[in-house]
């Protein structure tokens, strides 16, 4: 049975996922150029690895698979962003 | 199941790098140009924000599109990106070149667009352009759409340019003051500045017609794929944690529901922006 201290900080490690998506979609919307725009997502991405670490070493589930997973999902999100917004012919 | 899973993303991944390489990155090799961006349009799209905005329309101006054209073909000429020019030429010097006599002038800068509303909303989206489309101090534009290679690539280049004329009753007796910005004050400050000459509008400049895909519609074909491959691969995402929450299978993976949640922003941010780029 997990402890009302565990499910704090699982709950807030959620509305800290939520929330740098938050502020992402705020910079997103202030932002004009495309490259502003990729570097967002690249970063939202990134960060997203990172929680996936926090959140299921915390929850004593992490192994490489999961990292590999989360990194999987991140490269997706980084090519997309990269086909979509035009970013890809400059390289 | 979750080894499959991982080979699925793989193979995600592996489809979207063939994808740029082949539509964006050899595909604008062997087209040509075409594009639905015109003069008459962008300045339509314009003065319809300036009206909104209580503003009086802007008059083309033959000299001013003279000098957004002589600018255009510059950028192509020295394969840049950038209001000033390697060889150190601000847009002011085009301006001048062509004679337009003036009190304020501002550029904005548009490439890889294929439709002339795209255009005006990417530069209304961006304060420092919108400050350029709604200023008050403008009272003329021009236009320039051109076709040619830049930084390696076939593409469609718009150079909007403003301005207001000095007056005959002016005293041009300072030159025009330059400034990294785009919008320039002159440094005549004296005599009250008369209400200018109602001028005849002069003949629209034709549009540039292609005949085949530009970079422009290539950029679009390439956000929309994304969109596409954005949604499909959220989509098998929930038929996969559906699946595994109904038949109750333990799988150890991540919060597949955070996945989605992320690609979907990802896809929101892509339709949310304009594939082409405003300077």
């Amino acid at each position: 049975m997990k402890s009302k201290h565990h499910i704090i900080i699982i709950s807030i490690q959620y509305v800290v996922l939520i929330l740098a998506m938050f502020v992402a979609s705020l910079l997103f919307q202030k932002t004009a150029d495309n490259f502003s725009r990729f570097y967002i997502l690249l970063i939202l991405s990134l960060l997203y690895i990172l929680w996936g670490v926090w959140h299921h070493g915390f929850t004593e589930r992490l192994d490489k698979l999961i990292l590999l997973e989360y990194s999987l999902v991140s490269a997706i999100v980084i090519l997309l962003s990269a086909l979509g917004l035009g970013i890809i012919r400059f390289f | 199941m979750f080894h499959k899973t991982l080979v699925t993303y793989v193979f995600f991944i592996l489809s979207i790098i063939f994808i740029n390489f082949v539509l964006v990155l050899k595909v604008p090799d062997i087209l040509g140009y075409a594009t639905d961006v015109k003069v008459n349009d962008l300045l339509f799209y314009t003065n319809d924000l300036r009206e909104k905005k209580g503003l009086a329309d802007l008059t083309l101006n033959e000299t001013l599109s003279k000098a957004a054209n002589a600018k255009a073909n510059d950028m192509f000429k020295e394969d840049y990106w950038a209001h000033t020019s390697p060889s150190g030429k601000e847009p002011w010097d085009f301006i001048i070149g062509t004679g337009y006599d003036y009190i304020y002038a501002g550029e904005n800068l548009a490439v890889d667009f294929s439709k002339s509303k795209d255009v005006v909303v990417a530069w209304n989206n961006s304060p420092s352009h919108r400050d350029n489309l709604l200023s008050p101090k403008y009272n003329e534009i021009g236009f320039a759409v051109v076709n040619g290679e830049l930084q390696g690539r076939k593409t469609t280049l718009v150079v909007q340019m403003f301005g207001y004329q000095r007056g005959k009753a002016q005293l041009a007796t300072t030159p025009p003051a330059t400034s990294k910005t785009r919008d320039v004050k002159s440094a005549n400050t004296q005599a009250a500045v008369p209400i200018p000459e109602v001028k005849e509008v002069p003949e629209a400049i034709p549009a540039v017609i292609g005949s085949v895909l530009s970079s422009a519609t290539v950029m679009s074909a390439s956000k929309y794929i994304a969109l596409a491959l954005g949604l499909f691969i959220s989509i098998f995402m929930s038929i996969d944690w559906l699946y595994v929450k109904r038949t109750g299978i333990i799988k150890v993976s991540g919060h597949t529901f955070f996945h989605i949640l992320l690609l979907l922003f990802a896809v929101a941010g892509i339709w949310y922006t304009n594939i082409g780029l405003v300077l």
